[in-house]
């Protein structure tokens, strides 16, 4: 494993911004860590980087207790941190250079010229960042990532505040460090959207807990679908299923939906069951999309 | 650890900011060699004035060397400002910025990084010294001349044989150093808590001036703890301008008139220095980087 996570927990003042959180990251995946916003996507990440002190818990890098082994964990890690803040005042290529050296290298103009190409940003180089756009700061911090040849890459919302081009350009850039660099990205979101074309796995988090993780082929199996379902009377129908076969697909309701878990080809088989019981069907919505499937669940373990 | 001193002091010194120190300080000292340029004999007369009764004072009064002396004096008071605006930034204007996690992700020791950025601001100090002693000595020197040096105080004039000047000023910028750097470990402390550069400049002048009032209260209880403030010492560059004198009332070269004074001056500072440095590393290792 590249990464090993086991019980990690993080407290402030009494709250649990992580809990009991536990997953593994496998050498050469995009693993997406997937949460909404106050998740404990950034938390979790921050330990991952030894930026915040774990309340309990046990994080491995490498295979290597993380906090024993810092330094050289570091080494072999490069990563955006949600906004991707550099020095303003300095050109994108005095930036690079910057966090070169920190990592022991001595580049050449050349080869941080041929960095900045990696990403995009070769001609504008001698600006100075304070100028960039939005999706060029982006590009740069991922530059500035991965100035070293790390071995993982950690992600933090990379997409956040970037125009559709510029989402499309940081999803290529992590395609191209996956699957032509051979690294390890772990990349987390709040949008499942951006994430499921990229990941090869994926963990969902909300309120600090693990909801799911696994194989994206398996989460979004196209046989699965999350059925939303709003009848004339939901009191009554969620009764009735309760009592019937098709108890244990029951996700969750409220009084304005129903929502199930099944196999599409029953849901005709399902829909006949319903109105033999004199309930009318007023909307029917499978939804098999990774995004909705993720706003259930994560909406679900809300509940 | 010296290329992390370097990449801190090319951050310093990129920044616009920074430069405000040295041009403030520049325009301060012209004004006030201008102005004795100006008006300096008459304001020498009016000080002199009981003095040249009794005796006849000859040769240049009016020197570099006491024009120096004066804007010391005048401005080493408020230097400790220009040195918190950017000591006090060092870690909180990180944090603000957001690089303060981005470098703390780097395979850095903690305790390396906050000690070059300590250097790094140490290095600032000193250079902020040296460019007030060479706008307030040399420059001195070049427009006034060079001659004895008379020290006006309340009860006493001191005269220093030219000869036995320049090394004075050396330990004197020597001790201002060490005293600005007290202040710069101060706002540098400081600076680890907040999140923006504004508190810590703001809370380092705070305690300068609550510290100098201190100093300024002949009060019982404020007398037990004067001698521990950081600031009752930080004057104590003026120690190297007091000269001892031998039988026939004449001064001795080379003497200092309390030297071990001056030097447990500059033990307290020093051990401010470490205490200061001491608790930013122990807090700097324990937090959590949440900006």
């Amino acid at each position: 494993m590249v990464i090993e996570v086991s019980g990690l927990s993080k407290q402030f003042k009494g709250i649990n911004a992580v809990e009991n959180l536990s997953f593994g990251v496998k050498p050469g995946e995009v693993y997406g860590f997937i949460g909404q916003n106050g998740a404990g996507k950034s938390t979790t990440i921050r330990m991952l980087l030894t930026l915040i002190k774990a309340t309990s818990g046990e994080i491995k890098v490498f295979d290597k207790p993380l906090e024993a082994n810092r330094i050289a964990i570091l080494r072999r890690t490069g990563a955006v941190i949600e906004k991707p803040d550099l020095y303003q005042y300095l050109t994108g290529m005095q930036n690079l250079n910057l966090f070169a050296k920190l990592n022991g290298l001595r580049l050449t103009r050349k080869e941080l010229n041929d960095k900045l190409e990696e990403v995009g940003l070769s001609k504008r180089g001698n600006d100075k960042v304070k100028v960039y756009s939005q999706g060029m700061k982006q590009r740069l911090g991922i530059a500035v990532a991965i100035v070293h040849d790390p071995d993982l890459i950690i992600l933090d919302e990379p997409t956040n505040g970037l125009d559709p081009q510029g989402i499309v350009d940081i999803r290529n850039l992590i395609l191209h460090l996956s699957h032509d660099r051979k690294k390890t990205v772990f990349i987390s979101s709040h949008l499942l959207s951006e994430v499921e074309q990229i990941a090869d796995s994926l963990l969902v988090i909300d309120k600090g807990r693990k909801v799911v993780e696994g194989p994206v082929k398996s989460l979004i199996d196209p046989e699965q679908v999350i059925l939303e379902l709003e009848t004339t009377d939901n009191l009554i129908c969620f009764q009735w299923l309760q009592n019937t076969q098709w108890k244990e697909f029951l996700v969750q309701h409220s009084s304005s939906t129903i929502l199930m878990k099944m196999r599409r080809k029953d849901i005709p088989v399902l829909v006949s069951q319903i109105i033999e019981q004199g309930i009318g069907i007023l909307m029917l919505k499978p939804m098999n999309a990774l995004e909705q499937y993720f706003l259930s669940l994560t909406n679900g373990a809300a509940k | 650890m010296i290329s992390l001193i370097g990449i801190e002091l090319f951050k310093v010194f990129k920044k616009p900011r920074t430069y405000i120190s040295f041009a403030a300080i520049a325009a301060i000292v012209i004004l006030i060699q201008l102005g004795f340029y100006a008006e300096g004999k008459n304001y020498l007369g009016f000080g002199l004035q009981a003095i040249s009764e009794t005796f006849m004072l000859e040769g240049k009064i009016l020197n570099g060397y006491l024009v120096a002396f004066i804007i010391l004096q005048t401005l080493l008071v408020h230097v400790p400002l220009l040195i918190a605006l950017v000591a006090g930034d060092m870690v909180s204007g990180e944090a603000n910025m957001g690089t303060l996690r981005l470098l703390l992700t780097r395979p850095v020791s903690r305790n390396r990084l906050l000690l070059s950025k300590f250097l790094a601001a140490m290095v600032y100090t000193v250079a902020l010294l040296l460019w007030m002693a060479i706008w307030s000595l040399f420059v001195s020197i070049l427009v006034f001349g060079t001659d004895d040096m008379l020290i006006l105080k309340s009860e006493v004039i001191t005269q220093i044989l030219e000869r036995d000047i320049l090394w004075r000023y050396a330990a004197a910028f020597c001790f201002a150093s060490l005293a600005m750097i007290t202040v710069a470990a101060l706002a540098f402390l400081l600076s680890i808590f907040a999140e923006n550069s504004i508190g810590p400049i703001m809370t380092t002048m705070a305690i300068v001036i609550v510290f100098t009032i201190l100093n300024t209260l002949n009060l019982p209880l404020f007398n037990l703890v004067k001698p521990y403030l950081f600031t009752t010492h930080m004057l104590g560059w003026k120690g190297f301008f007091d000269v001892q004198t031998n039988a026939a009332n004449e001064q001795i070269v080379g003497s200092i008139e309390n030297l071990p004074a001056v030097m447990k001056s500059a033990g307290i500072l020093s051990v401010h220095i470490i205490l200061f440095i001491g608790l930013s590393l122990w807090f700097f290792r324990r937090k959590d980087i949440t900006s």
